[in-house]
């Protein structure tokens, strides 16, 4: 566990980067830590590894007071990721991802073979292991970036708008994938971002942070989400929070109905398969083609479903399973009204 | 060793031995200078407020001509007719060039880099040397063929004073109406400053693979 005690950050011309921080971040869990820009959530995520010393206050991990231990060793066992990835230019790919084992002293061929693991395991093909970073994607060098961090197993992981320089589709993805790592690798992290749709996402629990570093809120993304601590709080989750809450409802918990028991005047189209094709009406020609849908796939969303129903003719959103094959309905009514016991 | 007769034929040996010599003092003072210049960049890049200082300094020695220079610091060391002046006025020069370049170098360097190395654990001479210095290269490589070059040539000043290398070609040229050699030695000086520059730049594409490559879409 990461603990910060009335922690604060004055700079020699007095401004009050961090005024006093308390905090508990849990061993293995994500801890995101959102504000707007200037709040103090970068100089708080660097007194964690000391690369700023805090002017008051105590952090300790797993108990251990980080001020006793030297900086150099201190971040040797704290992995360290930021937005542009930070990559060394001059060095290839795994020799970037050596570099934390070689200075603790690892041999050569350990640590290369770690390094061929690790790029295994954050979905990089080891072809890439002799290229420099510069041929690489932001994507890939965003994933290397992990992985050097990764590289000697630290127990704790800070990370500063990691996917914050990636283009939408590919941020989507290196989220996705950050969370089926950690639920592997199980570090303590610290996540610094100022978008709350990723704080949603990735933290198991999150920290709003108002000027100074002043904790605004500290829950669960839902918890957050259902009851804003103040109008501050409110107003930075933006005006769709209670879609936010929408996305962190699993559909598969929306009570669904059988493919059979669709009424009305539209028909759902299917291909040999199963998947489903689109709407058609059901006193319509079969010369026109069918209205397009969106399905909702296993993985999928309330909100998600909320989406498709209100796009659908129907009203109705369609469910399909891991091959797309259409599995079940859920209507527009029946959402709103399970909707409201799901959430109440 | 002096130029035989009005032809070049029978005068390669006088062609080389003043190329010998040419390559040695160049050698020397580019060697002196650079190490200078590394200590105080280096000095520089840790205490920035020094650096304008030095800069203007390195930059005033640099605005004094050649000969005067080497006469000066001939006077101050007390032996004119010696290499030594020009060894040392050189590596002032060398040094004037270098200091910039090296310093403009290191701090070329990203500072996501800088910081990504300073989380990873690195201390403050190992990051210097294994991440700040590597990156650094192409500009010191830069730095190194400019002095170079300006060395070679400002080194044939050094006939004055009755040194200098293949300056001798052309002062004895000149001076015996030896059109030939007079020749001989500006060819010779220009191949030797080509051969530098070419050397330099293969051993700074070598040390810096990473550097020519194209960024991907």
């Amino acid at each position: 566990m990461i603990r910060l005690e009335h922690v604060g950050k004055t700079y020699p011309d007095g401004t009050v980067a961090v005024g006093d921080l308390s905090l508990e971040m849990p061993s293995g869990t994500i801890t995101v830590l959102v504000g707007t820009s200037g709040c103090g959530k970068t100089t708080t995520l660097r007194m964690v590894n000391r690369m700023i010393e805090p002017t008051s206050g105590r952090i300790t991990i797993d108990d251990r007071d980080i001020a006793s231990i030297p900086t150099h060793e201190l971040r040797r066992g704290i992995g360290y990721v930021i937005q542009q990835a930070g990559l060394f230019p001059h060095r290839k790919v795994l020799d970037n991802i050596t570099t934390v084992p070689l200075l603790l002293g690892w041999d050569k061929k350990r640590a290369r073979e770690r390094a061929v693991e690790l790029m295994a395991l954050v979905g990089l093909d080891p072809a890439l292991g002799t290229r420099y970073p510069v041929q690489l994607s932001g994507g890939q060098q965003q994933r290397v970036g992990v992985a050097r961090a990764l590289a000697a197993d630290p127990p704790v992981l800070l990370m500063d708008e990691p996917f914050g320089a990636v283009d939408p589709i590919v941020r989507a993805q290196l989220q996705k994938e950050f969370l089926r790592l950690q639920g592997t690798v199980q570090k303590t992290i610290v996540f610094v971002t100022h978008d709350i749709d990723e704080a949603v996402l990735l933290g198991d629990q999150i920290v709003v942070l108002g000027t100074g570093a002043t904790v605004q809120q500290f829950g669960t993304p839902s918890e957050i989400l259902r009851r804003p601590a103040n109008p501050f709080v409110a107003d930075f989750l933006g005006e769709d929070r209670g879609l936010k809450l929408l996305a962190l409802v699993p559909a598969k918990k929306i009570a669904a109905r059988a493919l059979s028991e669709l009424n009305g005047q539209w028909q759902l189209e299917l291909d040999a398969a199963g998947r489903p094709l689109g709407w058609r009406p059901r006193n319509g020609t079969a010369h026109a083609p069918p209205v397009p849908l969106t399905a909702v796939g296993p993985d999928g969303t309330a909100r998600n479903l909320l989406d498709a129903a209100i796009s659908s003719p129907a009203r109705t959103a369609v469910q399909v399973d891991a091959e797309g094959r259409a599995v079940s309905l859920v209507t527009y009514d029946e959402l709103g009204d399970h909707l409201m016991e799901t959430l109440t | 060793m002096s130029w035989s007769g009005r032809h070049l034929s029978g005068n390669w040996d006088v062609i080389w031995h003043y190329t010998g010599i040419h390559v040695r003092l160049t050698l020397i003072a580019l060697a002196i200078g650079a190490v200078a210049a590394f200590a105080l960049a280096i000095y520089c890049h840790r205490t920035p407020r020094a650096y304008g200082v030095v800069l203007a300094s390195t930059n005033v020695a640099y605005t004094v001509p050649s000969l005067p220079l080497f006469i000066l610091i001939g006077s101050l060391l007390g032996v004119l007719l010696s290499d030594w002046p020009l060894i040392i006025g050189l590596a002032i020069y060398t040094l004037a060039i270098l200091v910039r370049n090296i310093v403009e170098g290191l701090r070329s360097v990203p500072e996501h880099v800088r910081l990504a190395a300073d989380a990873m654990g690195y201390r403050p001479f190992r990051r210097l040397v294994s991440v700040e210095l590597p990156l650094a290269v192409p500009a010191i490589i830069a730095g190194l063929r400019l002095a170079s070059v300006s060395t070679i040539s400002i080194l044939t000043v050094g006939m004055i004073i009755g040194k200098g290398g293949l300056g001798i070609l052309f002062n004895d040229g000149f001076k015996r109406n030896i059109t030939v050699e007079i020749w001989a030695g500006v060819i010779a000086v220009m191949v030797l400053a080509l051969v530098f520059d070419v050397t330099l730049s293969v051993i700074g594409r070598v040390l810096t693979p990473w550097s020519r490559l194209r960024a991907r879409a």
